[in-house]
């Protein structure tokens, strides 16, 4: 059976996933140190024993309504390109196993931002599971809003 | 390429370095039985090496180099510099074809040696009558040291040793700060011995990265022969405290500049043999690198014994390049004269040589010495020689910092750039002209701007209840920087930003700090630009932003002084602008002098009329010029307005530079120099100045 492990997590209600090989480390809310004048989904840097992480906030991100300074939010910590980086999820959810051959594709109607930044959707019994591309949701510089 | 061929060229490019120097030493002391035994010996034994990796082309080559040498120590042969000069050749076209073989993997690269072996053997091949070959000396020059035991090591390996160790110091640092709180723990022992482990495992691994700064100067006895042999000049380089050391990184970051500056004291501090026999000089010139350790920096000298600094050359420079305008000239002192040859574009070379007088020059060298957080000075003595003072950090790893408050987040600014630190109370109030804040420095108008506002932060509240400012020095440029607060000075290490936040230019990068907490580092180049950017209002292309950074800010101060034309003054002498009524002025020998700051200074006027309207107050610049103080009475300040673009100098007169065109007005540009020089008096009786 072809097939992976994917990290499930919500964002404003949507169920998201990224493959749990590229997953580093979850952690709860961290103090942040934000960065001036940088591109609005960085929200900061965060000390991850010793490593220096770059926070990004997966909503701003997906253009999604922002949460209250108090919500509780989780950090799935990934690496790309030798530099580590935190995707500022809602909440992350259980390790699921999906096969491939069950991957649709995505629908012409889908917001070009989330296009691109989306590498396949499963559908589910309720709903989708979203599978998110960690490099494009990272590189900043595909995004020309945040250029 | 092969291990073994790789090993084979570093060594052999090390070798040829040392043999460099050992030959143009040689060529200075001919009789030196060391040097010709050294120089002997190395050219065998990179020849032994080639021959036995198969290498016959270079082999071939350093044989016929040998023999001349070895015609030499037997005494066939005199030093001399065509001699030596064929040797050196030899030696340039084995180091081209190892560099070549360091990129290819083939052997040998193209060209023909046959007419320099042919050269090499006609040197080996000319004999000299006995009487003629000096005995040589017993005397040696050379320190005979036993090579310390020594093993090569990756740089790459060094290197992530020293980053693992900064990452084991900062662990520790978070640790010590844990314990802290809970001295009685029972890990509050162990913890002291880890920390000084620590201490001493970075200071050891800072000690692999040591290298002495002789390293740096290998190739430069080589540069001075070469330059001074095309100029017809006579030079002898001396080094002092060659074992000096420091940073690897550093020594390779300094290497170009120095090299730079060496060549530029060949080509325009050292005179020709007859300029100084003419001088009264030997016609030998002495050139001088010395280096050694001031507190945490490491401080390094270039002295020659040339002809120093020529100001009015300077002068003429730097009007025929246009890099500041007259006005601006005319009060600098010398001090400000020498920072001139360090702008881009300066150069005093009437005409352009091989290697300098390209305007390429100085301000590179400065630039990349403040890149690394060092600083040069200049120092002149006319017709005895001219100095350059370099002062460079030991090491780039860790960085002294301040911590600065602002807008509720907390900033790291490099010491190094950091002049020194105000309050703003009292006399060091911040003022407003127009919407720009500027603080009065001992005599000099100093730009501000809040850091917060800089960062995007929000705008600073004018009533801030404290405000501390940072006082900013790179390169000519002299800003502050208004902040909240001012923390502990800590020693940082320097983490890169991650490629997503490279691009911008107000943070070197940020680091973890003692508790933990992650924060930024501020670049001063980078708020040097945006304070320049600042005042043009926008930065249109890079040319600007180099310009706005390097020039400094001249303005003017634009006044109404009796009948005709508006007048304007150099903003940057003045320092304040009183208001005095009639009995305010006194009269000292017949000349007015006004209270100022508990001293008596002069006053003066643009046209000797030293009259008020009973009670009104007239307006006084205040100018503060190197030599003196004066007061200047006007009858209105208008507005500070930026430089004049041009002064036409056909309406100039005594205490007026000339005219410009300013927002379509016609305006007299007031000499400032002048009235400072004490000429201009004005008596009590007849109310007219007399020159």
């Amino acid at each position: 059976m072809t097939g992976r492990d994917y990290v499930s997590f919500m964002l404003g209600g949507q169920s998201f996933a990224i493959p749990v090989h590229q997953v580093r480390d979850v952690l709860r809310r961290q103090p942040i140190t934000p960065v001036p004048l940088a591109p609005p989904a960085i929200v900061g840097l965060l000390n991850l024993r010793g490593r220096i992480v770059t926070a990004i906030d997966l909503r701003v991100r997906l253009g999604l309504p922002l949460r209250g300074d108090q919500a509780a939010v989780t950090n799935l910590v990934v690496e790309l390109g030798g530099e580590l980086y935190a995707l500022i999820v809602d909440a992350a959810g259980d390790v699921l196993h999906f096969d491939d051959a069950a991957l649709a594709s995505l629908p012409v109607t889908l917001d070009p931002v989330w296009r691109d930044m989306v590498s396949g959707i499963f559908p589910l019994e309720q709903g989708f599971m979203v599978i998110l591309d960690i490099g494009r949701a990272i590189d900043m510089t595909a995004c020309p809003d945040a250029a | 390429m092969d291990e073994i061929l790789r090993e084979f060229a570093a060594e052999t490019i090390e070798h040829l370095t040392a043999l460099d120097r050992d030959l143009v030493r040689l060529e200075q002391n001919p009789n030196d039985a060391d040097l010709i035994h050294n120089s002997f010996r190395s050219i065998h034994n990179i020849k032994g090496t080639c021959s036995f990796l198969g290498l016959n082309r270079l082999g071939g080559l350093l044989h016929a180099a040998e023999s001349v040498l070895g015609k030499i120590r037997d005494g066939a042969l005199v030093v001399s510099p065509a001699t030596i000069g064929v040797v050196l050749d030899a030696c340039d076209r084995v180091r081209n074809l190892v560099g070549a073989l360091d990129e290819t993997t083939g052997l040998n690269t193209g060209g023909e040696d046959a007419e320099l072996i042919a050269r090499l053997e006609g040197f080996a091949k000319s004999t000299i009558t006995p009487e003629l070959a000096r005995p040589l000396s017993e005397t040696s020059t050379t320190d005979r040291r036993a090579d310390p035991v020594s093993i090569r090591v990756n740089l790459a390996t060094i290197e992530n040793l020293m980053a693992t160790v900064s990452e084991l110091v900062l662990t520790r640092n978070q640790l010590m700060q844990m314990s802290r709180r809970d001295p009685d723990s029972e890990f509050a022992l162990p913890l002291q011995h880890l920390s000084q482990l620590t201490t001493e495992l970075q200071e050891s691994v800072m000690k692999t990265r040591m290298q002495p700064i002789g390293h740096a100067w290998a190739k430069l006895p080589r540069v001075v022969r070469d330059l001074a042999g095309e100029h017809g000049k006579k030079i002898e380089l001396k080094f002092e405290g060659a074992e000096t050391e420091l940073d690897r990184q550093v020594l390779e970051l300094i290497r170009d500049p120095l090299t730079h500056m060496v060549r530029n004291a060949v080509d325009h501090g050292i005179e020709t043999p007859e300029q100084r026999i003419r001088a009264g000089k030997p016609d030998t010139g002495t050139i001088t690198l010395s280096a050694g350790q001031e507190g945490g920096a490491i401080i390094v000298t270039l002295s020659d014994d040339g002809n120093g600094v020529d100001l009015d050359n300077v002068r003429r420079a730097a009007r025929a390049v246009g890099i500041v305008t007259e006005a601006a000239l005319h009060a600098m002192n010398e001090q400000q004269l020498h920072a001139l040859i360090f702008q881009p574009g300066f150069t005093t070379a009437s005409e352009v040589s091989a290697l300098s007088g390209r305007g390429v020059g100085l301000d590179v060298v400065r630039t990349n010495i403040e890149k690394i957080g060092g600083a040069v000075e200049l120092s002149s003595f006319p017709g005895r020689g001219a100095r350059f003072t370099i002062k460079i950090p030991l090491t780039l790893a860790i960085v002294p910092s301040l911590i600065l408050n602002c807008a509720g987040q907390r900033f790291a600014m490099p010491q190094t750039a950091i002049a020194e630190l105000v309050r703003a109370r009292g006399e060091q109030r911040i003022e407003w002209l127009h919407d720009a804040p500027v603080m009065r420095l001992r005599g000099q108008l100093l730009p501000l701007m809040a850091l917060q506002e800089v960062l995007g932060l929000g705008r600073r509240d004018r009533l801030a209840p404290e405000t501390y400012v940072a006082v900013i020095s790179v390169g000519t440029q002299r800003f502050g920087i208004m902040v909240d607060g001012i923390e502990d000075a800590e020693e940082i290490v320097v983490k890169r930003l991650s490629p997503l936040l490279r691009g911008l230019s107000m943070f070197a990068g940020s680091t973890i700090l003692g508790d933990g907490r992650i924060i930024m580092i501020l670049d001063p180049h980078g708020l040097a630009v945006a304070v320049g950017a600042a005042g043009e209002g926008r930065v249109s292309d890079h040319d600007s932003a180099t310009y706005t950074q390097l020039v400094p800010r001249a303005g003017l101060l634009l006044f109404r002084a009796g009948e005709g034309a508006l007048k304007a003054v150099p903003l940057e002498s003045v320092t304040r602008i009183e208001e005095i009524t009639a009995d305010q002025v006194e009269w000292v020998g017949g000349n007015p002098v006004m209270q100022y700051r508990g001293a008596a200074i002069p006053l003066v006027t643009t046209n000797g009329a030293m009259s008020f309207d009973a009670r009104r107050k007239r307006p006084v610049l205040v100018l503060q010029l190197p030599s003196r103080t004066v007061g200047l009475l006007a009858d209105e300040v208008l507005d500070a307005v930026e430089d004049a673009p041009s002064i036409d100098a056909d309406l100039a007169r005594p205490g007026i530079l000339g005219t410009s065109l300013i927002a379509g007005k016609l305006v007299e540009i007031v000499d400032d120099a002048y009235y400072a020089s004490g000429h201009v008096l004005v008596s009590k009786r007849d109310g007219r100045s007399a020159a």
